[in-house]
């Protein structure tokens, strides 16, 4: 499938949020007793990033995007920024089973994406179709040689949605500015392919 | 005394109607009826009339349109080589409004006018008074919302009115320069500079008015956007809340000066520009409605607004404007209007004439990479940064390439290199207004403008 995929660097320097979304009820009884009611067992990923120093042209595409997907309406792909998963051996551009170091596989639920930014900010990714504490199966191979000094960044790729209907975009000079954007993952919306 | 009505149509033909809604008064039964009856009657009229006859009977009479918001304004043209004159010119009472006048060869005994178009033909003039008839000369006039195309008055051939005053018109030329007249004008456009004994406030000298639609032309030729091109803020947006005159030729609600169409195009610009030192903000947003099931399933969203909504705040720190964006602000609390994109500035750097519509331009990063200008804008504001009074309006015909877009014209002033500046629009409401006084004179003003669709 094509992958619709919001990719624009962050600043760093402003560090990412990440928080976990579960959807349960929680019942405090008079007296001691908690009762935790589990709604569902997907959890949401959330994760908020600022983006700051942005040229005319890099607020253009983030102003295109968030207009075209119509705010929280319409859901993309993203990389979550932060490293799920340490490469332990060369990847090949055929491969499809990539080897890491020691994952707990409890979370794989069979729709996940993985993602490798390489050494020139290219992003290349594939779906995970099994994971052991030291291997990744992926469904097609990245179609590129990768080091491991090459991986920037080995994450997850999630399905989601804009968290926020509104874009506040601050100008400091008529030249630049920054915005912060939030996005949250729709588990029960990933695609089966 | 009593209420009639009259279809004027040229199809619209007989006497002996009887003036009722159903039944309406032709042309000639409502010239029969306004004099035979010369006081105090209300006459509604609706149609286009071409006449070869050049007296009408308005007389101590009001003739107004009938429901200009289903009809639109009455019209009559004539070709009478006495032009249009109004009978009883002396009347104190009478009155016409919302009504449409060409002539070939003037059009004369205007006396009380209120959102009226004029057009007397080329090279005539409308008047208070009848050529050569000393006998007929008036010392009144009272016009307000009104539209005047050719000379009003020529006072070495009519004349010696005495009391005569505009209120928010738009006035092409007015000849009045020997004789001792007192005019007053107030929150006019005028098309000459100032005349001797003139008494002027909040007016805009030495205007070029465009050019006249043609009899019957379409209720767009008669936009404000058109017809005010170039007219300054003050006079726009003239004396909310335009008490008797408060609409335009088609009954939509007035939002400036003269007998326009007052719809289509906001004809209404805030050109003040921001203090950057307090930064600028602007808000994208859309409300989406998201309806999340028991398993956490986000199967219904839909989108409260259609398309992208605009919020933009800054602050103004103008003391030399801040009368004038108070006082817009409070004309305009209840309309909405033109606003710059001010985070998308964009500095002209080939030379600007009045007929010059292909403008090479620059900004930081080129054209192609301002969102805004290629997303979400129909017009350009031009800002003459050495007064930010002086602006002007124009629709945005394309963006050719990163250093070069076209603009529709006519352009109606001069605006020069170094002293220009550009904007895309916003069609906007004020939302917020909060005055940080830091002396008498020299106050921030914290503004909001959100997106009006």
């Amino acid at each position: 499938m094509s992958y619709d995929i919001f990719n624009i660097g962050i600043d760093w320097a402003k560090q990412p949020k990440q928080t976990l979304e579960p959807y349960r009820t929680i019942i405090q009884y008079p007296g001691s007793g908690i009762y935790i009611r589990d709604i569902t067992d997907e959890i949401q990923i959330k994760f908020s990033a600022e983006y700051t120093n942005l040229s005319k042209s890099a607020e253009n595409q983030i102003l295109s995007y968030f207009m075209s997907h119509n705010g929280r309406l319409n859901a993309f792909w993203t990389p979550v920024p932060k490293n799920y998963f340490t490469a332990t051996a060369n990847i090949g551009a055929t491969d499809t089973t990539i080897q890491i170091s020691d994952v707990s596989p409890i979370w794989l639920r069979g729709y996940e994406r993985m993602f490798i930014i390489g050494p020139d900010l290219t992003l290349y990714h594939a779906k995970i179709t099994g994971l052991t504490s030291t291997t990744m199966s992926i469904d097609a191979p990245l179609g590129v040689a990768l080091a491991t000094t090459d991986i920037l960044l080995f994450g997850k790729l999630i399905y989601c949605r804009f968290d926020q209907d509104e874009i506040s975009m601050q100008y400091s000079s008529d030249s630049v500015s920054e915005c912060e954007l939030s996005f949250l993952e729709l588990p029960k919306e990933y695609p089966s392919s | 005394m009593g209420t009639y009505y009259a279809n004027i149509n040229d199809a619209y033909t007989g006497t002996g109607h009887a003036g009722t809604t159903g039944d309406p008064f032709s042309i000639a039964d409502l010239n029969n009826h306004s004099n035979a009856n010369p006081v105090g009657n209300v006459y509604n009229l609706q149609g286009i009339c071409h006449s070869t006859i050049s007296a009408f009977g308005i007389n101590q009479n009001t003739w107004q349109a009938w429901n200009a918001s289903l009809y639109g304004p009455w019209q009559i043209y004539t070709n009478n080589v006495n032009g249009f004159q109004w009978v009883n010119f002396a009347s104190t009472t009478g009155l016409i409004s919302g009504g449409i006048i060409f002539s070939l060869y003037g059009i004369w005994n205007i006396h009380f006018a209120y959102n009226c178009f004029f057009n007397p033909g080329v090279g005539q003039s409308v008047s208070p008074m009848i050529p050569g008839s000393p006998s007929s000369y008036s010392t009144t006039g009272v016009y307000k919302g009104c539209t005047f195309y050719g000379n009003f008055l020529n006072d070495t051939d009519y004349g010696y009115p005495t009391a005569i005053t505009f209120t928010d018109c738009l006035i092409g030329n007015v000849i009045a320069g020997t004789n001792p007249i007192t005019l007053n004008f107030y929150n006019c456009a005028i098309g000459r500079s100032i005349g001797s004994g003139w008494n002027v406030i909040n007016c805009q000298l030495s205007w070029s008015q465009p050019p006249s639609p043609a009899f019957g032309a379409a209720q767009s030729a008669f936009n404000t956007f058109t017809l005010a091109a170039g007219v300054t803020i003050p006079p726009q947006p003239g004396n909310s809340p335009y008490t008797s005159y408060s609409t335009g030729l088609w009954g939509e609600a007035r939002t400036g000066i003269g007998a326009v169409w007052f719809g289509g195009i906001p004809g209404n610009c805030f050109p003040w520009l921001p203090d950057w030192g307090n930064g600028v903000e602007m808000k994208y947003k859309f409300a989406t409605v998201i309806d999340v099931s028991e398993t956490g399933n986000e199967q219904a969203r839909a989108p409260l607004f259609s398309k992208i909504k605009r919020v933009q705040s800054c602050k103004h720190f103008s003391p030399s404007y801040l009368s004038n964006i108070e006082n817009f602000l409070r004309s305009m609390h209840a309309s909405n209007f033109y606003v710059p994109i001010f985070n998308e500035p964009i500095i002209p750097i080939g030379t600007i004439g009045i007929s010059l519509k292909s403008v090479t331009s620059i900004t930081s990063e080129g054209l192609s990479s301002l969102f805004n200008l290629n997303n979400l804008c129909s017009f350009i504001l031009m800002v003459d940064l050495s007064n930010q009074n002086n602006f002007e309006l124009h629709s945005l015909a394309s963006v050719n390439s990163d250093t070069q877009m076209t603009i529709g014209g006519p352009f109606i002033n001069n605006f020069y290199l170094g002293k220009t500046i550009y904007f895309p629009v916003m069609n906007a409401y004020n939302n917020g207004f909060s005055d940080s006084i830091d002396t008498p004179a020299i106050v921030d003003s914290a503004l909001i403008f959100e997106e009006f669709f």
